[in-house]
């Protein structure tokens, strides 16, 4: 793949905001990275899709560090599942990735980091572009594309599958454009099956979701066990997960990684953590979500 | 997966057995590409064999028609039910002419 950003990099860098934070309104954020990953290793034929499967196909490293590490988490599980059980997975894991796309932005140069205090107490991390080529180069590669009738680079199939099924358009389209250019649109969208399985995945996504952790930040939780029983629940409504066997071992009861997880919850005061697999640590989010309300 | 290539008047006639997966679409898209790059860019496709596909093998057939000129064509023919429920559900019946026949690929 020749282009200078992965997937998920430039899929990451259309959510920045022009202040540089990462949209907190982009609930659907962490299965369109997570679907951006799968993308891009298909499109490096490391894995393939049907109408059902996902199919494992060669699990040698890309030579980049997120992709290499989703890959190997893929070759641990050689079981036949659908796409959208993966982007589940993946989703778990995606607080971890966003860490790993924004700094892996800053290496490349595309973003910086600014550290501020808000009202001299709360710390926030910004991410602000260097330049803003980049953004625009994905930008105008993608509406070249929908306007014209050309046929797709597979990289921009990717982008307007993730950002059509993700509702995330209006990154890169005005609302008179996205309404002009629907039907075009939808058949680049249709065009990845991993793209049309964002759309499943985030059917599934409950709008109870933000709904019921608004109601219980206004209840308010007080022990850890309990924030962490509330970060569960959220996250087994978010995913639609409801075998146990499916949470990731930090958030599965009964485990040593889950009390670790208890008495980081405990320490930071906060259940708006997240378990990086990868480094094996765990962090406080530096964005906003709806456990920060 | 075999793929018989046979030289029509006007055209090249490729028919494909076989499955088709992340296994052999590289090889695919290889064979025709060749074809391509010696000019040869009006292509029907019989699918009349091939049971299966994957997006690899979509990939491979989106890869082959993006390396075409100008006035040249990949048109399918007698394709495998299971085979265009792939090609509907992901919209490449939208970029691709489908045909019941060998004879209506040609007339296009």
């Amino acid at each position: 793949m020749s282009h200078f950003l992965t997937i998920p990099e430039e899929i990451l860098l259309l959510s920045i905001d022009e202040s540089g934070g990462i949209s907190p309104e982009s609930k659907s954020l962490d299965v369109v990275l997570a679907s951006s990953i799968l993308m891009d290793l298909a499109i490096r034929g490391k894995i393939d899709t049907d109408l059902q499967y996902l199919i494992h196909v060669d699990g040698t490293p890309t030579g980049d560090a997120i992709l290499d590490d989703a890959l190997t988490f893929l070759f641990q599980d050689m079981e036949s599942r659908s796409p959208a059980y993966w982007i589940t997975q993946l989703g778990l894991r995606a607080d971890g990735y966003k860490e790993d796309l924004l700094a892996s932005l800053v290496l490349k140069r595309v973003l910086k980091v600014e550290n501020k205090k808000i009202l001299w107490m709360f710390a926030t991390r910004k991410y602000p572009l260097i330049g803003s080529q980049e953004v625009k180069e994905v930008k105008v590669r993608v509406r070249d594309l929908i306007y014209s009738n050309e046929l797709p680079e597979l990289q921009d199939i990717a982008i307007i599958s993730l950002a059509y099924y993700g509702s995330m358009l209006e990154m890169m389209l005005t609302t008179e454009a996205i309404h002009q250019y629907n039907n075009r649109i939808e058949t680049l969208a249709k065009m990845d099956l991993i793209g049309q399985s964002i759309g499943q995945a985030l059917k599934e996504l409950s709008v109870s979701f933000h709904l019921s952790s608004m109601a219980k930040a206004v209840l308010g939780i007080k022990t850890p066990e309990h924030k962490l029983e509330a970060l569960v629940k959220e996250i087994k409504t978010k995913y639609n997960i409801e075998k146990e066997e499916d949470l990731p071992p930090w958030l599965r009861k009964g485990t040593d990684q889950y009390q670790k997880t208890l008495q980081f919850i405990e320490k930071e005061g906060t259940a708006d953590v997240y378990y990086h697999a990868g480094k094996q640590t765990y962090y406080v989010r530096n964005y906003p979500s709806v456990f920060s309300l | 997966m075999e793929i018989q290539i046979t030289p029509e008047d006007n055209y090249q006639y490729i028919q494909i057995s076989g499955r088709l997966d992340a296994i052999n679409a590289g090889e695919l898209q290889e064979k025709l590409i060749q074809l391509t790059s010696k000019g040869i860019n009006k292509l029907i496709v019989s699918l009349e064999h091939v049971e299966y596909i994957s997006s690899s093998g979509l990939r491979a057939f989106l890869a082959i028609a993006k390396k075409m000129d100008p006035g040249g064509f990949i048109r399918f023919c007698l394709m495998h039910p299971s085979v265009k429920e792939v090609f509907i559900i992901s919209g490449f019946n939208t970029i691709f002419g489908i045909f019941d026949s060998k004879e209506e690929a040609v007339l296009g």
